[in-house]
């Protein structure tokens, strides 16, 4: 008996380790819990196509973006994305970027991020 | 929610499947139901063990036969092996009914008083507890060796064929088949808590198993109980136990559940060896073997079966481990019989009859032809096995020194160990197998951690050295009971009892500051987890932004979780590229490929110009606070991708 209500604790136990893991490990791998982070990417990384994103997983949501030739600025705006939101920009290419540096920066609070493309 | 209850209830039914029933199934083929010969907490603990090494024999099987490793042909395979056990266990039914042997001697065994049981089971919650503590901070998949392993378990998982490790003689197959099955059926995503799990549970029955190897061994439960507050309750964290665990070193974890395992069955077949030996417990009541009993040889050919099955299941598991059981096992052998030189005669009789048996020379036999003909481990192929025999060839594998082993396996283990030891060797029973086990266990690891020149070892000193915790911790329970005895002490009045009881509060003090200091990790606070999931998002970027005909190139040093990308992409072992730490490309004795260094550090050079057209590498992945000042000015590479922590460029 006494042998039985060892592994029947020993499951127990362990099931209740393991449930609890896998609650940490799921909210761990959640990009928008206890987390404060973005991303900018171009939506095509080889193409001349100059669209863009921006993924919101911080607890800012206004972000201010430039579009810059050398720089030149090109197009500037500001978006609002939620947490867990992504922003898609378009930005039309034109010839006279040819042979030029085109810098998307984008700013939010006092964090600044780039990207950019040598066409 | 009801996604999170079935997916945990579908994680339980897979675990139950691979890693319960095939071991349940065969101890009830060998044992039948009734038999005592291993107690129901015996048949419970090494169910599991004996089922990693099933699966890996069907495994093996279908491999051979070209079937594909499904979820569905994985649960087929344990059902007709249930099938095949049940099956044997009615003929044998039939031919022999069963005895129950000893069922008093089990009973004895196994019963504790309630202080006992009441112990047991707080040592056993603190064990779970303060590991689970620990890996709550530590469960999010991002250790390297866990993505070396889960790489492999995933490819199986994918291609449904085991994997042929590219030729890599460090991978085992016995590491990857039960995890890679478990994903199978369960459906667990293994960027998930579920590869943690899984060896959460391997290193809580390796300590169980550790409990019941000192209870048999001792026969005594003061000291098996005391075996868990030292391999369980106290250096819970530190290598081998929750660190490995979290760190994914997965030969080291389940070589120290099989390696205790294989001891135990070999431990149990030469019992009857020990015929009419009789041990005493603190109540000074005799527990020993009935002479007359007819079953006891059979009973050994049984256990002996089980502890060849259990050396085959270790071969195919872990090299290192698998090393190291021969050393211990040649030295057991050795010890054992120089002890009982006067009796050799009437030993060798019985280990003829023992060995020359129908069921071990079948095990034997099915082994062999496992090993060499349906699936030959792949360090066995390779130099795997020369490379670690010689002279040391590096500082790290020349032996580690007091102050080394003292760090490694905790001051007060090793203290109270080679206590242990010293008294285990003025109680010897030169016919107790059990106590020359031990011994052999605790002096081969000692010489080979701290003088491997003396045997031709070369291996990293600090990696054997962590296998000294597991017979140090049974040592230590069995020196700390030795001293404070009470049925020893009091009879012989030697120590006044006051100073004793004061001596007593003392060392347990030390034990408990000493050991549960190394605990505190376990509860500080959890790290900032946003590098792991910046890393991940940055691959899936690369994952639909890239065809196979790119080439890919990642820093190892400066990401986070970096040796998971490549389960994004799943493209081989070695995709994508990646620069390795920055002293490995200096290592004289190991001259290596230069191009992922010069690639990243130096992309303007001549050396890396050569490098990409050589690779056709397009796309690269640093750390832009540490690698992007040398990409800025080059006009054929393009940031495409940023989120601080992780950038990606791509060359045109």
């Amino acid at each position: 008996m006494q042998q039985k209500k060892i592994i029947l604790f020993l499951l127990i136990t362990f099931i209740a380790s393991s449930v609890w893991l896998f609650y940490v490990s799921d909210k761990i791998l959640d990009p928008n819990v206890g987390k404060n982070w973005w991303s900018i990417s171009f939506s095509d990384s080889k193409s001349e196509n100059l669209d863009f994103v921006i993924e919101n997983h911080s607890d800012k949501d206004n972000f201010q973006w430039v579009v810059l030739s050398g720089n030149d600025t090109i197009k500037e705006s500001d978006v609002t994305i939620k947490k867990g939101e992504i922003s898609s920009v378009n930005v039309n290419f034109e010839d006279s970027y040819r042979n030029k540096k085109i810098t998307i920066q984008v700013t939010s609070g006092d964090e600044k991020k780039e990207i950019y493309k040598n066409l | 929610m009801l996604n999170f209850i079935y997916s945990q209830i579908l994680f339980y039914i897979s675990i139950l499947v691979i890693l319960f029933v095939p071991g349940y199934f065969l101890l009830l083929a060998v044992f039948g139901k009734y038999e005592n010969q291993i107690s129901k907490l015996e048949r419970f603990i090494f169910s599991f063990g004996l089922s990693l090494i099933v699966v890996d024999f069907i495994a093996f099987a279908y491999s051979k036969l070209n079937v594909p490793i499904t979820a569905l042909s994985s649960i087929l395979g344990v059902l007709f092996f249930a099938i095949i056990c049940l099956a044997f266990r009615h003929w044998v039914s039939k031919k022999t009914p069963s005895v129950s042997v000893g069922i008093q001697e089990e009973d004895k065994l196994f019963s504790f008083s309630k202080n006992q049981f009441l112990l047991l089971l707080l040592l056993l919650f603190l064990t779970i507890f303060i590991k689970t503590a620990y890996l709550s901070g530590t469960v999010a998949p991002t250790a390297t060796d866990m993505g070396h392993h889960t790489y492999w378990a995933k490819e199986m998982s994918t291609t449904h064929k085991l994997p042929v490790y590219e030729g890599m003689p460090d991978f085992i197959i016995g590491e990857h088949i039960a995890l890679s099955e478990i994903n199978m059926i369960s459906g667990k995503s293994f960027f998930s808590a579920f590869p943690v799990i899984f060896l959460l549970l391997i290193n809580l029955l390796s300590i169980l198993t550790v409990f019941i190897l000192t209870l048999r061994i001792f026969k005594n439960k003061n000291v098996a109980i005391l075996s868990i507050l030292f391999l369980g309750v106290l250096f819970a964290v530190s290598s081998p136990q929750a660190k490995f665990v979290s760190g994914g070193v997965i030969g080291n974890i389940l070589g120290n559940l099989l390696m205790p395992m294989a001891f135990y069955f070999y431990f149990r077949a030469t019992e009857f060896l020990n015929v009419g030996v009789q041990f005493i417990e603190p109540t000074n009541k005799p527990i020993g073997f009935d002479k007359s009993n007819p079953y006891i040889l059979n009973d050994s050919q049984k256990f002996l079966s089980l502890g060849i099955f259990s050396t085959f299941g270790l071969f195919y598991t872990h090299h290192l481990t698998a090393f190291i059981f021969l050393f211990i096992f040649s030295l057991l052998i050795i010890i054992f019989l120089a002890l009982n030189y006067k009796d050799l005669k009437n030993i060798f009789g019985k280990i003829f009859d023992l060995v020359f048996s129908v069921p071990v020379i079948t095990t034997f036999a099915v082994g062999l032809i496992f090993f060499f003909f349906i699936f030959t481990p792949n360090y066995m192929q390779t130099s795997a096995v020369e490379t670690a025999v010689g002279t040391p060839s590096k500082a790290t594998r020349e032996g580690l020194s007091m102050d080394n082993i003292k760090s490694s396996v905790g001051e007060v283990r090793l203290a109270l160990g080679f206590l242990g030891l010293l008294i285990l060797s003025l109680n010897y029973k030169r016919k107790n197998f059990g106590f020359t086990l031990i011994s052999a266990w605790t002096v081969m690891l000692f010489i080979m951690s701290t003088k491997p020149e003396l045997i031709f070892i070369n291996l990293p000193s600090s990696r054997i050295g962590n296998y000294m915790s597991y017979p140090l911790a049974i040592l230590s329970a069995y020196g700390l009971f030795s001293i404070f005895n009470p049925s020893l002490v009091d009879s012989k009045k030697i120590i006044p009892k006051k100073f004793l009881a004061g001596s007593f509060l003392i060392i347990l003090i030390f034990v408990l500051t000493s050991g549960i200091s190394d605990s505190v990790q376990a509860f500080k606070k959890a790290p900032d987890f946003t590098p792991v999931i910046e890393t991940y998002d940055a691959s899936n970027y690369l994952v639909k932004n890239t065809n196979e005909e790119d080439v890919i190139l990642k820093d190892h040093n400066y990401i986070t979780a970096d040796s998971w990308i490549k389960l994004f992409f799943m493209q081989g072992y070695r995709y994508p590229q990646s620069r390795g730490y920055f002293k490995r490309y200096e290592d004289p004795t190991k001259p290596r490929e230069m191009c992922t260094l010069y690639m990243i550090s130096n992309p303007a050079g001549q050396d890396a110009q050569d490098c990409f057209f050589e690779t056709k590498t397009n796309y690269i992945l640093v750390n832009p606070k540490f690698d992007s000042s040398q990409f800025v000015k080059l006009k054929n590479f393009s940031k495409v991708y940023n989120n601080g922590d992780v950038a990606v460029y791509y060359k045109k």
